[in-house]
């Protein structure tokens, strides 16, 4: 059995979904990242109830609707029918199909497909397609025979067969994922976790914020246990540990006020409440979501901030962990690396020191978020071209580089009182918040305002120019890439800097108050200070950290 | 703290980090990526594109997987338009070769300036527009296994390739136990 197995995920699965998101199709990839993101997340949470019996329902629909023209394998993967425009077209003629089972009738309506049984409807939206055909695709690779077995249990038959064979399928999927999903290993991880953060946590009251001293400790003093030989591994069950504490003592909050206990106890007698926590999850920062298409992240920066990412999602402050997974962490993989081959390649990489030094990567940091700023530029410029008023919004993060703090101000003001102007027009209510003059703000009008503000013109220009130079996928010349994806990526990467700028923040000396008055000289004092500090810490880092691997690493083979 | 809690916090914990295994699997070596996993998907792409390097490359694997090739198998039975089954032997002896089948009509002629080589004429009773103007393919069963003979696009309904006989797709689209499916 693979390491992977003690992650509670067996190789195949990991195989699966890393080969349905790059199937291929007639144009690029069949699915996109956040489709295989969501799929994973209704796999994990065994949350596929409800998906088995919509997929049932659209499968119904296909087979008895489409079985002159090949069922199942033309609608899912012939004709890839699976985008709404797709699913639309395909069943566009269906309210006159004479020949499904009695009683019942196909319609495309506003919200997309509607099956009609009796008096009972069943629908599905066209969006969704996308996610169950995946699901299909998954089911089938592992089931062969299931297309010839829905087929027969659905061609002909009524609303009870559907259910039927949903709930079959679903104990078969359970059974399939009971090998794929093993988790004795990890509840013992967080069993040992829990129990040592309970006896070593001194500090406060339990569940407790934890600190950068405590992971430390953990992992040192877990050198036995299985599972805990890489401190990114440590740091990673850490973080998701008190994640998973905060997110259930957060909804007990959220629910009626019940106590903790009583909502554990409805959680453990109902699955979906359970796993609703994890759904929640903020996926808009997904690898695969941000670094295939569009491109908003390239993997190598993003592989850098997984660390940051994760610690800064889960509201923890934990800036010298994530400074550790960062380099320390690197530095070990290429030391077990090492120790795949020979003692003497440990000796010599544990004798090379990490490739960087902690001063290094703040300066890295600096770097992916002054291209993260040039990204928002792009998609501030290809949100022009799309004629979205969203252009503007997307740069609140970035224009401070491009306009003095008066411009910016004057550009505001400008279009808070042209807004306001509009407002008393239009006789609305007299709140006058921006938020609510922000409903009323169009591209027309801010084709006008650049007319009248050169700067404003000025930034859409830089935008326009930005996106033009920009190579990456999603952004070229022709890419349809579209609001909902562009706004989305946005978000993600002005989340991205902020929590750059938050972990930044622990390693300046000075306050931000005094900026104003600190001269360039004093300013490059500062830079050398917070430079000499990180030096420190790198350094002592550096010793416990050596120990540690030698401890760990060191005669293996001897 | 009631051990309810902690079981609730536990099955979060344990989808949460199987969560991540499946979404954040970045960080595993490039030359994992494409690793030829298969997928229904790539079987089916494998029956409809054959000519496409991937699909070339996924036939190898498809055929040393049993349950791979029984769904090739299935796939390329829903896809084939004509199908010419194992025929009787009769003609194995002589080179002149022949099949027919509803669709389809397959000649094999020795080329007569060269005697280690021979004609594959295929003749179409109808055709597509991709056989037209792309190309024809036989998939051929021998065995447990599949391969692919491709033809050029059509004119006036056919189409010939010119073989050696020693080489392997010869052997296959000459051997009268070869099933062979007009896709």
């Amino acid at each position: 059995m693979s390491s992977l197995v003690a992650f509670g995920v067996s190789e195949t699965l990991i195989a699966d979904f890393q080969a349905l998101r790059e199937t291929p199709c007639a144009e690029g990839n069949k699915y996109n990242a956040k489709t295989i993101d969501q799929l994973a997340q209704y796999i994990c949470c065994r949350n596929y109830a409800n998906l088995t019996l919509e997929l049932s329902y659209l499968n119904w629909a296909v087979c008895n609707y489409m079985q002159q023209r090949g069922g199942l394998l033309s609608f899912y993967w012939l004709e890839e029918a699976i985008s709404p425009k797709k699913v639309r077209h395909a069943f566009s003629q269906a309210k006159s199909a004479t020949w499904l089972p009695k009683n019942t009738a196909i319609d495309i309506g506003s919200q997309g497909l509607e099956l009609f049984f009796g008096k009972q409807v069943f629908v599905i939206s066209a969006t969704r397609v996308q996610l169950l055909s995946a699901f299909m695709e998954l089911l089938t690779t592992h089931f062969p025979q299931i297309l010839d077995d829905t087929e027969a249990a659905l061609l002909g038959r009524h609303e009870s067969d559907i259910k039927q064979l949903a709930s079959l399928l679903q104990k078969k999927i359970y059974k399939w994922l009971k090998q794929h999903l093993p988790t004795a290993k990890l509840q013992q991880r967080f069993r040992y976790l829990d129990n040592w953060l309970l006896h070593n946590a001194s500090n406060s009251p339990y569940p407790n914020k934890i600190d950068d001293g405590q992971v430390l400790a953990f992992w040192q003093s877990s050198i036995h246990e299985e599972g805990y030989v890489k401190f990114t591994t440590a740091l990673d069950d850490i973080v998701l540990h008190q994640d998973a504490l905060r997110s259930i003592e957060s909804a007990a909050a959220a629910s009626y006020g019940l106590s903790i206990d009583d909502y554990a106890q409805i959680l453990c007698d109902d699955h979906d409440a359970l796993y609703q926590n994890v759904q929640e999850q903020d996926h808009a920062l997904s690898a695969k979501a941000l670094t295939v298409y569009p491109k908003f992240l390239v993997a190598k920066d993003f592989e850098r901030l997984v660390a940051l990412l994760s610690v800064y999602s889960a509201n923890l402050n934990l800036p010298l962990s994530v400074l550790r997974h960062a380099i320390m962490g690197a530095w070990q993989g290429r030391i077990i690396q090492a120790s795949r081959y020979s003692p003497t390649a440990v000796k010599q990489q544990l004798s090379v020191m990490p490739a960087l030094q902690y001063k290094d990567f703040c300066a890295q940091l600096v770097n992916i978020k002054q291209v993260n700023k040039f990204t928002l530029l792009c998609i501030s410029g290809a949100l022009y071209n799309l004629q979205s008023s969203s252009c503007l919004s997307v740069l609140s993060g970035s224009v401070g580089d491009m306009l003095s703090a008066e411009q910016g101000q004057q550009i505001y003001q400008f279009i808070s009182a042209d807004l306001a102007k509009e407002e008393a027009k239009s006789k609305c209510a007299a709140e006058s918040s921006f938020k609510v003059a922000d409903a009323e703000f169009s591209f027309e009008k801010l084709q006008r305002w650049q007319l009248q503000q050169p700067a404003l013109n000025k930034i859409f220009n830089a935008a326009k120019k930005a996106l033009s130079k920009n190579n990456r996928a999603g952004f070229k010349a022709g890419d349809d890439t579209d609001e909902e994806q562009l706004l989305a990526g946005a978000d993600a990467l002005n989340k991205i800097n902020q929590m750059i700028d938050t972990f930044l923040a622990h390693f300046k000396q000075t306050s931000e108050d005094d900026a104003d008055t600190t001269t360039l000289l004093e300013k490059n004092k500062q830079k050398e200070h917070q430079h000499n500090d990180l030096r420190q810490i790198y350094s002592s880092d550096l010793f416990i950290f050596k120990d540690e691997l030698q401890k760990r690493h060191r005669g293996k083979h001897e | 703290m009631n051990e309810v809690v902690t079981d609730a916090q536990e099955a979060v914990f344990t989808a949460k980090r199987q969560l991540n295994a499946l979404t954040n699997t970045i960080k595993n070596s490039p030359d994992e990526k494409s690793s030829g996993h298969i997928l229904f998907n790539d079987v089916v792409r494998c029956v409809c594109l054959p000519h496409l390097e991937s699909s070339k490359q996924r036939l190898v694997k498809i055929n040393s997987d049993t349950a791979l090739s029984i769904q090739y198998a299935w796939v390329l039975k829903k896809v084939s338009l004509s199908v010419s089954l194992s025929q009787v032997a009769a003609s194995t002896t002589e080179l002149a070769f022949e099949r027919k089948t509803d669709m389809f009509e397959l000649k094999i002629k020795t080329d007569p300036s060269h005697h280690n080589q021979a004609y594959v004429i295929l003749t179409l009773r109808q055709s597509t527009q991709a056989q037209r103007e792309v190309a024809v393919h036989l998939h051929c069963c021998l065995g447990q296994e599949y391969s692919v003979v491709s033809f050029p696009a059509l004119s006036n309904s056919n189409s010939q390739i010119l073989l050696a006989m020693d080489e392997q797709y010869f052997r296959v689209i000459s051997n009268p136990d070869t099933q062979i499916h007009l896709t």
